[in-house]
């Protein structure tokens, strides 16, 4: 018997650190001197807190560089980093700095922003619980996923891969080692879920498990 | 009185369900909040909604409200304006005032609890006794703290930081403190008689009452009648509009016990105002939750032209409504409004005469706005998610905080 799928869920609770950024220099170093739980936020509160509109910004630092310092190559190559991409949040900082760096021989000057839209460095504190979803087999985790919070499909695809450091997400994690159906991890883990609105990305997912069973 | 169940409809079943899982780990938890108006106020109308429903979630949550004599309350007012970045004198008699009736109070009110949260200046002296009461203590800040007044703020800041946290509406709104800082919007209550739904004819028989044509557009304002809501401006970007378009505009407010300078401002705006047919301006008692519902229900548009602001409830309940909203890029306004998606930002007069426009010409731009808008504070800022990050505060004050924490 494969072990089961424990649905979990997490609520955030959002700490001002009280860092605040007016220019791309001070942008760089707050992201560098603060801690993986601030990057985390910028890069992904937007996935919970819009969930009925296209992902975007795809990162808030890309926003404001773009929006407020109308540094708009700088935003367009930020938000340009496929997020998806990285296996955890250190290497997803590194990215960031590096494309930051990259474009410092072009500024001519420093751009200030105007008082009152500095950027403000936020941190997510994550409270993870279960729910009571539960799934034995590939059907009863489709009838599952069909019926969990976003908040959970946000938690095991989003929070578990990068913030947990884990390799995958959980669900192709569960499907590979617990039911040994390599086909369809690959094919959850090739989605690019950051893409998706949360509710497009469950029904993606469920399409393939049913498409599997 | 709602249970949480009754807002499984406006918040979503998944939204009730996490709340009770995240509150199993903190019965019998014993918090006490304190704030100094019972009535009127955005505070007030949180506190009477979020306290019981702690309470069946199993918190053992208590309301106090600290009593002030018109001398507070004019230093409290002044205060508000002076934290808000109005240059106001800070007086000995001011001082004297905030610390007798924080003294006072100190005997009077039950501050016997795990968790003391303190809402706003007023009440914020009481801290000083916190070593004889024990238990953690949190200030919440409702305002826009952005720009305040040095004098007043370097009197209030080592009050402030002898809380164990502070909680703020918008990241823009902190300033440098020595205690860790969470942000928490305020949110609405979509069953209370300001938000719950209505009959379309009680919409119009309100509209009606107030010689209000339904049949023409209207655009309101609801707001106490205070000078950073800037009413003044409002009539003057509806003027200008109203050379184009055969419009109405509603200006309607109540009062807070705890707001002094609200006559005197109101009598601006009816002289303002004048004779003139289409502007409105209504003086509601401050329980007029109803009609005021009644009144956003049957406006076009919706407006919040604010200078200063805290979080901004009028705008939520207006978006909640699923109408589109003009107003002003400050305070938590922004966290509301997604420029072009919910709503409308505006900078000055002129910014809202040019948006009341946009929207009056393209009326399906704004019902999809309207829409977008609904949808926005269902996620994001119902009562439900309040009583969340709530919970998770309490957590935060009494066990520390580590990241990712397994509950």
């Amino acid at each position: 018997m494969a072990d089961p799928f424990q649905f979990c869920s997490s609520a955030k609770l959002v700490e001002l650190t009280g860092r605040r950024a007016r220019t791309v220099p001070e942008l760089a170093e707050g992201i560098r001197a603060l801690d993986d739980a601030v990057l985390f936020h910028h890069t992904h509160h937007f996935l919970l807190q819009h969930q009925y509109w296209l992902p975007e910004p795809t990162s808030d630092f890309a926003w404001w560089v773009a929006e407020i310092l109308q540094e708009r190559a700088l935003g367009e190559d930020l938000a340009s980093i496929n997020t998806v991409e990285f296996r955890s949040i250190h290497e997803l900082k590194e990215r960031i700095l590096a494309v930051i760096a990259a474009h410092a021989g072009d500024r001519t000057r420093t751009v200030e922003a105007p008082s009152g839209l500095e950027f403000h460095f936020l941190r997510t504190h994550s409270y993870v619980f279960p729910t009571d979803h539960r799934a034995s087999t590939l059907a009863e985790f489709a009838g599952h996923l069909e019926k969990v919070s976003l908040q959970s499909i946000y938690h095991h695809v989003f929070e578990a891969r990068l913030r947990l450091s884990r390799a995958t997400n959980d669900f192709a994690w569960w499907f590979r080692d617990s039911l040994g159906e390599k086909e369809l991890a690959v094919s959850v883990e090739h989605l690019d879920p950051y893409v998706f609105t949360l509710e497009d990305l469950r029904a993606r997912i469920l399409q393939l498990v049913k498409r599997r069973l | 009185m709602a249970t949480l169940a009754d807002y499984e409809a406006a918040a979503g079943k998944d939204a009730v369900h996490e709340i009770a899982a995240i509150a199993a780990r903190l019965k019998g938890l014993r918090v006490v909040n304190v704030n100094s108006t019972a009535v009127g106020g955005g505070v007030a109308e949180i506190l009477i909604r979020m306290v019981p429903l702690l309470q069946e979630l199993g918190v053992d949550a208590r309301w106090e409200v600290i009593k002030g004599d018109a001398a507070f309350y004019e230093t409290t007012k002044a205060m508000h304006n002076a934290l808000h970045g109005v240059e106001v004198p800070f007086t000995d008699r001011m001082r004297e005032a905030f610390l007798d009736t924080t003294g006072r109070n100190a005997a009077l009110v039950n501050l016997d609890a795990d968790v003391v949260v303190i809402h706003d200046p007023q009440p914020a002296g009481l801290v000083n006794g916190r070593a004889a009461k024990g238990g953690r203590w949190i200030w919440r800040c409702h305002i826009d703290l952005s720009r305040p007044s040095a004098p007043f703020w370097d009197f209030l800041r080592p009050f402030v930081e002898r809380h164990d946290a502070a909680v703020f509406s918008a990241p823009q709104f902190t300033q440098a403190l020595s205690v860790p800082q969470y942000m928490i919007p305020p949110s609405i209550d979509p069953l209370s008689e300001k938000n719950r739904e209505l009959p379309d004819e009680e919409v119009r028989a309100t509209l009606e009452r107030f010689h209000i044509d339904p049949e023409r557009p209207i655009v309101t304002q609801i707001s106490r009648f205070d000078r950073l809501k800037d009413p003044l401006g409002v009539i003057e970007a509806f003027l200008r509009v109203r050379k184009r378009f055969h419009c109405q505009l509603v200006l309607a407010g109540g009062s807070a016990t705890d707001d002094p300078e609200g006559s005197q401002v109101l009598e601006e705006v009816k002289a303002r105002a004048g004779a003139d047919p289409d502007i409105h301006v209504l003086a509601l008692p401050s329980d007029a939750n109803r009609e005021i519902n009644a009144l956003q229900r049957g406006s076009t548009i919706l407006v919040q032209k604010s200078l200063r602001e805290g979080f901004g409830l009028t705008v939520t309940e207006a978006m909640w409504k699923g109408k589109p909203v003009v107003a002003g890029a400050v305070g938590g306004i922004p966290l509301q409004v997604r420029h072009r998606m919910t709503g409308l930002l505006v900078h000055s007069v002129d910014g809202a005469a040019r948006a009341l426009s946009q929207l009056l010409a393209n009326p399906t731009v704004g019902q999809k706005m309207g829409a977008q808008g609904r949808e926005h504070v269902r996620n994001n800022f119902l009562l439900t998610r309040h009583v969340k990050d709530y919970l998770l505060l309490f957590h935060a004050v009494m066990h520390g905080t580590s990241g990712v924490v397994q509950l």
